[in-house]
């Protein structure tokens, strides 16, 4: 038996693919990958959290119950993640937003009402209880604890995204052993079985376009090697967006029909949304679908239909960008389209004819790729790469395999003219370590101060500042003499650390940007989150228990309550003892209907129900007896 | 005010662990690829995640791999080993040389 142990000896180690939209979960068993099915019996999770006065709900449960209670429930934490308030995706997805976002800083902040209090959270604690729940998952599949998780991020996230996603396995309490990148996931799941390729190795384009983000990575297969040449993508263009055109089609409609704006009513937005999202997934098997949607507001019925042509006119400026990025990365790969083996389609969006119609014109009618599930690849590939990190050589299959990916964005500094000096130019293989030599400006220049950008752009300021820090001491000179080796070091989990050392003078500073306190949560901001993420744990469990409570209690009482109006025995002064006592426990129940009581106080209700009623019965049997 | 950085000079081809000289320069892409696939398995962290020296030294065989699959680069590489062993033959009791890499302008800042 083949089972991927870490080396800690801690257990299995499993791959989660953290949606936007949906999550999945897989674990390297028996010699193969299986992707484990939620209590639900589904094999994805919807990426959702909800708070409501009984509790805190995660996934498929969530989702349920999201048109009763819209602005309580959390999604789309991925769209937040690792960006800041002031970030125009961030303005623009907030007006789309049940929920309410706020600013803390420039930190984008959720505020949600649990248990009647306001709370707020970070994306990265609500992507943390999407974790706890993929992991809970795993360990009723597995049958023991599991501490260590590969999770998946999109190839074109950024510094800070990768950063603030690894913090949210830390406050779900997980060893993130890596992250890594959906599409490179998916090529393993395509790849794992195809390891006696030809000659050459196969050149493969992942086109994998999600829920919420769009990436196409360009790989090498080869002797189960994948060595990723480039990436490309959108961080912000999915499926959701296309429910979004569609969502805003229908609320003109509703207002052209019947002169009602349902746009300011959560509730109706929700469930014309959900609406939505079903009629986009059936108009990529029929022409048209309809919409029907009872009392949808102030009474009012919504029937529509929408054909498969329209759905497409909506989105059509969305299909035609994706092309771009397989154009960018074929150029930056310096490969041509028709040295490309295999187009694989991953995600629920390459389901759309339109999007698989585009794609296939472009490479001249070739014959895509659809051999692999477009939803369970990525977590497939990840679960493969956590079997690669944890096991310790006794896993036949997967010990010849390496993953060698590339950094998606460009790494530099700016240089006084406010120019980014590229030091690390996108797609290069991690890991990987590269030096520039730099030198003062001024004579007598002591001091030297390196801002850290990321991007593509060539004046600094328009790229993403990772973090500043300056090298000190440096030895009087004129300027120009002076020679500072700034060193850029990217590890294999793609973490960058930065250092600057004066040779003369031997003068070193450095500066790990994970640990930017600025940007990002700080190490004491997290361990308070972790608290707070084993304190909602904790409280789920209790709610679990109360709720349990109130089932035996309600069962008891409609039992009683029924045993009692078919009984003839008793004598009516009895009889009247039990209904009256019944009904007094239903109307309590009734009335805490939207609260969760103490356990203490069901049991009491439970005793004292049960303290009349059994001497009653006791008696009334005995007399018959 | 150009300055150079010294490094010390690898043999891409060993490092690889492909045959240098003569042999080496003829190697197609190929040859090259498999060498490197077959190196990159071995060193990768990865693969030896307690080793302290694995990201120095993947880091070497990566920037070696893209010398040779770097046409002009190996060009030039080729023509440098050349020389070295012309000046080798002369003198066969000289230590082995260093020898510079592309050179790097200081860039002022």
């Amino acid at each position: 038996m083949s089972i991927a142990f870490d080396a800690k000896g801690e257990g299995l180690a499993i791959g989660i693919d953290l949606g936007t939209t949906y999550s999945c979960v897989g674990v390297w068993q028996h010699g193969r990958v299986e992707i484990i099915a939620n209590d639900q019996g589904n094999r994805t999770t919807p990426s959702y959290v909800a708070f409501t006065n009984n509790g805190r709900l995660i996934g498929d449960a969530a989702k349920n119950q999201v048109s009763m209670n819209p602005i309580n429930t959390v999604f789309d934490a991925k769209r937040l993640i690792g960006r800041k308030f002031s970030d125009a995706s961030v303005r623009n997805d907030m007006k789309l937003w049940p929920f309410k976002v706020r600013g803390v800083g420039d930190k984008p902040m959720i505020m949600v009402n649990y248990n009647n209090v306001e709370k707020k959270f970070a994306a990265e604690e609500i992507s943390s209880m999407v974790l706890i729940k993929m992991r809970e998952i795993a360990e009723a599949y597995i049958g023991s604890v599991v501490k260590n998780a590969v999770v998946t991020v999109p190839a074109h996230f950024n510094d800070l995204q990768r950063q603030a996603t690894k913090n949210a396995g830390v406050i779900a309490g997980m060893n993130v052993m890596r992250i890594i990148n959906e599409p490179t996931a998916a090529a393993i799941a395509y790849g794992l079985d195809k390891k006696g390729s030809t000659v050459g190795g196969k050149n493969v384009l992942i086109f994998d376009f999600g829920g919420g983000t769009f990436d196409v990575s360009l790989l090498k297969i080869e002797e189960g090697v994948f060595e990723v040449k480039a990436t490309a993508g959108d961080t912000h263009l999915g499926g959701e967006d296309f429910d979004n055109r569609m969502l805003d089609h229908f609320v003109q409609e509703f207002k052209r029909k019947h002169e009602k704006d349902i746009s300011n009513n959560p509730k109706a937005l929700r469930r014309l949304r959900t609406s939505c999202e079903r009629a986009k997934r059936t108009l990529s098997s029929t022409a048209q679908t309809t919409i029907e949607i009872d009392s949808l507001f102030e009474g009012t019925d919504f029937y529509t239909t929408i054909t498969r042509a329209r759905f497409e006119e909506l989105n059509m400026d969305h299909f035609t960008k994706c092309m771009e990025p397989v154009e960018k990365c074929l150029r930056d790969a310096k490969m041509d389209k028709s040295i490309i083996h295999d187009v694989v389609l991953v995600g629920g969006s390459t389901r759309i004819p339109k999007v698989q119609q585009l794609l296939q014109d472009f490479f001249n009618g070739k014959e895509l790729c659809k051999s692999i599930n477009p939803d369970e690849a990525v977590a497939y590939g990840a679960a493969v790469q956590a079997a690669i990190l944890g096991g310790e050589g006794d896993i036949d299959k997967v010990q010849d395999l390496l993953l060698l990916d590339v950094t998606p964005l460009s790494l530099g500094i700016e240089n006084f003219k406010g120019q980014m000096k590229v030091v690390v130019p996108r797609n290069t293989t991690i890991p990987t370590k590269k030096l520039r030599l730099f030198t003062t400006v001024e004579s007598a220049q002591t001091c030297i101060k390196f801002p850290v950008y990321e991007g593509e752009r060539t004046i600094a300021k328009e790229n993403r500042l990772l973090g500043t820090f300056k090298l000190k001491g440096i030895g009087i000179a004129e300027k120009g003499v002076p020679e500072v080796y700034v060193c850029f070091e990217i590890d294999a989990n793609g973490i960058l650390i930065v250092s600057a050392e004066e040779k003369s003078t031997g003068k070193k500073s450095k500066i790990t940007l994970t640990n930017n306190c600025k940007r990002m949560l700080c190490n004491e901001e997290i361990k308070k989150m972790v608290k707070e993420a084993e304190k909602y744990k904790s409280e789920d469990e209790e709610n679990k228990k109360k709720l349990e409570a109130k089932l035996v209690l309600f069962d008891y009482a409609y039992n009683m309550k029924d045993t009692v109006s078919n009984l003839s025995k008793l004598n009516r002064a009895d009889k009247k003892k039990i209904v009256d006592a019944v009904a007094k426990t239903i109307r309590w129940l009734d009335e805490n209907e939207n609260r969760l009581a103490e356990c203490e106080e069901y049991k009491d209700k439970m005793t004292k129900l049960e303290n009349i009623c059994i001497p009653i019965f006791t008696e009334m049997y005995k007399g018959a007896s | 005010m150009e300055k150079k950085t010294q490094k010390v000079l690898y043999d891409h081809y060993s490092l690889l662990g492909l045959p240098s000289g003569e042999e080496g320069t003829k190697l197609d892409e190929i040859a090259i690829r498999k060498a490197y696939r077959e190196k990159a398995l071995q060193l990768h962290p990865d693969k030896r995640p307690n080793d302290p020296d694995a990201n120095a030294e993947f880091q070497r065989l990566q920037s070696s791999y893209a010398t040779l699959m770097d046409p002009q680069a190996r060009k030039q590489f080729d023509s440098i080993l050349i020389t070295l062993r012309n000046r080798q033959q002369q003198q066969p009791n000289s230590a082995e040389p260093q020898q510079e890499e592309p050179s790097e302008p200081k860039r002022p800042y």
